[in-house]
């Protein structure tokens, strides 16, 4: 069973090398095909998986596959070693569910660029590194994942390189994914140093005996989530990532790359939950981002940043739920998430297409009478991720939300935080509801015949994520499967997962909340947005500060960007001419009249030669004899 | 004494045919003498046990070598017969060179670390008879093969090379 | 009873001073050739010596393969003087300096 598990790595890795090796020899459109396929079979692969370890009983639901030892130095041991659990096996599901469907829409998003190939290469590589990352058994593969992720998602955010600002957004997400690349490395070093291995199960045998190191691994590795996750103080290079094509958006910021944090610290939990410290600070963060992504989102008029800053800001909701020790319905929120975010993404990425790539909202409107299909399909998403009763969202949002109440490390203020920012969710993703789909068509597209109405192969996976973004929640809600299927994972080590009745009251908390900013947006933003521009004038103050971040990329600007500029400058110009470059002359100059110096001794003249040869025997002679005893 | 006797005979002569060689006007007589002293040097083997050696000695030094440097000397006849006066300068050094060379030598047997060991040679480890045995057990059994087989290599390379310096035209 | 090793050694460094100042000396590239035989004569007959003074076989295994560079030697050397008189006309080893710095 667990054997062909490493099949859902080579169909990916087969993907990529046709469309960056072969590709050139076939029609361009096949490319997106064979990509599509790839993952797809990947997908097949997966759902096999899934079933077959789903029939085990709990105790058995482990299997590691080696499928070679990489390196062995003194300790070190590192395999290409797969691990499959049901963690790994449902992150493998969303991962490749999601991705082929996102795959699938590309197909027709895609169709016509001119890097249309390369397009499908970087995405095939990409799955292929977010399951390594996900499969992985020991720290080392799970790096090469995690690296593998970072460079594929860098080479999509700058995939139109020829802007300036997807350029820069890329360069961006890279440096500071690295910060976060340096916590796991030195986390894992770390735990190197103290366990003599890095195989999963083997450091977290040895974490239960607990330690002081544990906490600073954690928070080494909640530095690595923190980065790959988008969390304050590291959400900045998301928003930018928008600069990237919306499937790409889509993939990597709604379903994959960014739940690698979250997957990391579920993954690490026998460590994490050896440190209440660390854990309660992943559950602070992850409520401040959740909230103050939440505010941002409120007033950005940028329809892929509203729904990048709700990535944060749900992410801070999974941060939330696995720092209070919830896993399970961290995880759960991460599963429905990857639904309603990706769906969200491509109904907006449907608009974008429709309007010729307007992503200003206030220049869209409209656009419900042209879009019925995306309308609705960007609805179902909004509902979803407003946490609206009965929908996907609602059910693991609200999970998080009674676990950080009621659950073993309950936390009430943070809570208070959570329905707080429920509210804002609500609030901010139909005020893009409304902009983009009612009101008075703005933009000069909309009424004419240039108008893209998007096709089957753009809606088919639409209405797919669609039906999951509504019924996602019911596996969990129904008999409690979800956590059930997860549950093996987070007892293996120790009985770390405590399974929370969900609370009516609170239930019925969240659903008044969720209404309540579903009617507010509709008040302020449903009709002329005269009461809008009122609120905007009033606190004009308060709208310059969320328009602006909280002013945090201006700090990083002025504190780290600046500096840094400054010194790459001075070593680039100054140091380099004067001492590099002087360095380099002054050997050039040294051999140069050195050479010339010795061309007096090069005579050409043989017995000047032998004479020397001679002379040098008789010296080194003497000294011989000197040294074996000349004379003692 | 018989045998010191014979020694200094043979080295007597050896030395004389030396200089007579490096101060020779023609070629062709430095030529001749140098065979006198490859002559008297497989003599010395002869008394040193070593009679394979002496008559690979006389086979290729006389037989190969020689033949190697007349036929040269006929081939460049008039260059080779070109008086070309000494470089008196160089000959001085080298004189005063090669007598350091000599007094450290004579250095080295006087107080070097053989001073102290006996003055002559101790009897034969081997019967006069097994040398070319000894030889090739030597050569064969105790980690030369691989330099002996690389001779040939050096060797087939010194004909080719030759071959393309000595043809005009491939 | 053979001559003591002492007289072998100074009779090959002997033979051995003469054949450096043949070297040296003469201007006839042949003749620097038989001097330089003569230098590896004298370094073989010291080998020999050692070899039959403490009773080894390796020494007269190590003049075995100094011959067979000798003969390598010698067929280079003549082949290249043959190809130095045929473009300069000369054997002069003082005419020949192409290689001056």
């Amino acid at each position: 069973m667990g054997d062909s598990v490493g099949l859902a790595l080579l169909f990916p890795f087969l993907g990529f090398l046709f469309n960056a090796l072969l590709s050139r020899a076939f029609p361009r459109g096949l490319s997106g095909i064979v990509a599509s396929l790839a993952v797809g079979l990947s997908f097949v692969v997966a759902l096999t998986t899934f079933l077959a370890l789903s029939a085990l009983p709990g105790s058995q639901q482990f299997h590691a596959v080696t499928l070679w030892t990489w390196l062995v130095a003194g300790d070190l041991n590192v395999r290409i070693g797969l691990l499959v659990d049901p963690l790994s096996s449902l992150m493998l599901l969303v991962v490749t569910g999601v991705g082929f469907l996102i795959h699938v829409y590309a197909i027709a998003s895609m169709h016509g660029d001119p890097g249309e190939r390369r397009f499908f290469a970087y995405l095939n590589l990409f799955v292929l590194a977010m399951l390594v990352l996900v499969l992985a058994d020991n720290f080392v593969l799970l790096m090469a994942g995690w690296n593998g992720v970072g460079l594929s998602s860098y080479l999509l955010i700058a995939f139109w390189f020829e802007r300036d600002e997807a350029a820069r957004a890329g360069v961006k997400a890279f440096v500071v994914n690295a910060i976060g690349d340096v916590g796991l490395l030195l986390a894992a070093f770390l735990i190197f140093v103290s366990y003599r291995t890095l195989d999963y199960d083997q450091v977290f045998k040895a974490a239960g005996a607990g330690g002081a190191v544990l906490t600073a691994i954690s928070l080494l590795l909640l530095l690595a989530a923190v980065a790959k996750s988008a969390q304050l103080p590291l959400y900045v290079w998301l928003p930018d990532a928008m600069a990237g094509p919306t499937p790409v958006s889509a993939l990597i910021h709604a379903a994959t790359m960014v739940t690698a944090g979250v997957y990391l610290i579920a993954r690490t939990h026998p460590i994490y939950t050896q440190s209440p410290e660390a854990l309660g600070i992943v559950a602070t963060i992850g409520a401040l981002t959740a909230l103050f992504a939440a505010t941002v989102g409120l007033v950005k008029p940028n329809i892929k940043r509203v729904l990048a800053y709700s990535t944060v800001s749900q992410l801070g909701y999974m941060f939330l739920g696995v720092g209070v020790g919830a896993f399970g319905a961290g995880l759960f929120h991460l599963t429905t998430h990857a639904f309603f975010k990706a769906l969200l993404f491509l109904a907006a990425g449907g608009a974008i297409h429709a309007l010729g790539g307007e992503e200003d909202m206030r220049k869209m409107g409209g656009l419900r009478a042209r879009l019925p299909l995306v309308y609705w399909t960007f609805v179902v998403g909004a509902l979803a991720l407003a946490g609206f009763p009965l929908f996907s969202g609602f059910w693991s949002k609200d999970e998080i939300i009674t676990a950080t109440f009621a659950g073993p490390r309950a936390n009430p203020t943070l809570g208070v935080v959570a329905l707080v920012t429920a509210l804002l969710t609500a609030f901010y993703i139909f005020r893009a509801v409304f902009l983009t789909f009612h009101g008075k068509p703005h933009h000069h597209l909309s009424l004419s015949e240039h108008f893209h109405a998007p096709g089957p192969v753009m809606t088919v996976p639409l209405v797919i994520l669609a039906g999951f973004a509504v019924v996602a929640g019911y596996v969990q809600v129904l008999g409690g499967s979800f956590g059930h299927f997860l549950q093996p994972v987070f007892n293996r080590y120790g009985p770390h997962e405590v399974a929370v009745a969900l609370n009516p009251g609170l239930l019925a908390a969240s659903a008044t909340l969720s209404v309540v900013g579903i009617v507010l947006a509709y008040v302020v933003y449903g009709g002329d947005q005269a009461l809008a521009r009122r609120l905007g004038y009033q606190f004009a103050w308060l709208h310059q500060l969320l328009l602006n971040d909280y002013y945090i990329e201006d700090l990083y600007r002025l504190v780290i960007v600046r500096p840094v500029l400054a010194v790459a400058g001075f070593v680039g110009e100054t140091f380099d001419r004067v001492v590099v470059d002087g360095a380099v002359g002054g050997v050039v100059a040294m051999v140069r009249y050195s050479g010339a110096a010795l061309t007096i001794v090069q005579t050409g003249n043989l017995r000047g030669y032998g004479l020397g040869i001679l002379t040098g025997a008789v010296v080194i002679l003497a000294y011989l004899s000197y040294l074996g005893g000349w004379g003692g | 004494m018989i045998d010191t006797l014979f020694f200094a005979l043979v080295a007597a002569v050896a030395v004389v045919a030396a200089v007579a060689m490096v101060v020779a006007r023609r070629a062709v007589h430095s030529a001749l003498f140098l065979v006198v002293i490859l002559f008297c040097v497989a003599l010395l083997y002869l008394t040193l046990s070593a009679e394979f050696l002496a008559a690979v000695q006389i086979i290729v030094y006389a037989g190969a070598v020689m033949v190697l440097f007349l036929f040269v000397i006929t081939l460049l006849n008039p260059a080779a017969e070109q008086q070309l006066a000494d470089v008196r300068s160089h000959g001085i050094v080298a004189a005063v060179l090669a007598g350091v060379l000599l007094i450290e030598v004579a250095a080295v047997l006087r107080w070097g670390t053989l001073a102290g060991q006996p003055a002559s040679f101790p009897p034969p480890a081997v019967p006069w008879s097994d040398n070319v045995q000894a030889i090739g057990e030597g050569l064969f059994t105790t980690g030369f093969l691989l330099p002996f087989e690389l001779t040939s290599v050096l060797l087939i390379v010194a004909i080719v090379g030759a071959t393309v310096l000595a043809k005009r035209r491939l | 009873m053979i001559a003591p090793l002492s007289y072998y050694l100074i009779l090959s460094a002997v033979l051995f001073s003469i054949g450096v100042v043949g070297v040296l000396v003469r201007r006839n590239p042949l003749v620097m050739f038989m001097s330089i035989e003569l230098m590896l004569n004298a370094a073989n007959l010291t080998f020999v010596a050692f070899s039959r003074y403490f009773n080894t076989i390796q020494g007269q295994i190590v003049v075995f393969f100094i011959l067979t560079i000798a003969a390598a030697e010698v067929v280079v050397g003549l082949a290249i003087i043959v190809s130095i008189f045929r473009s300069k006309a000369t054997i002069d080893v003082d005419q020949v300096a192409s290689l001056k710095g």
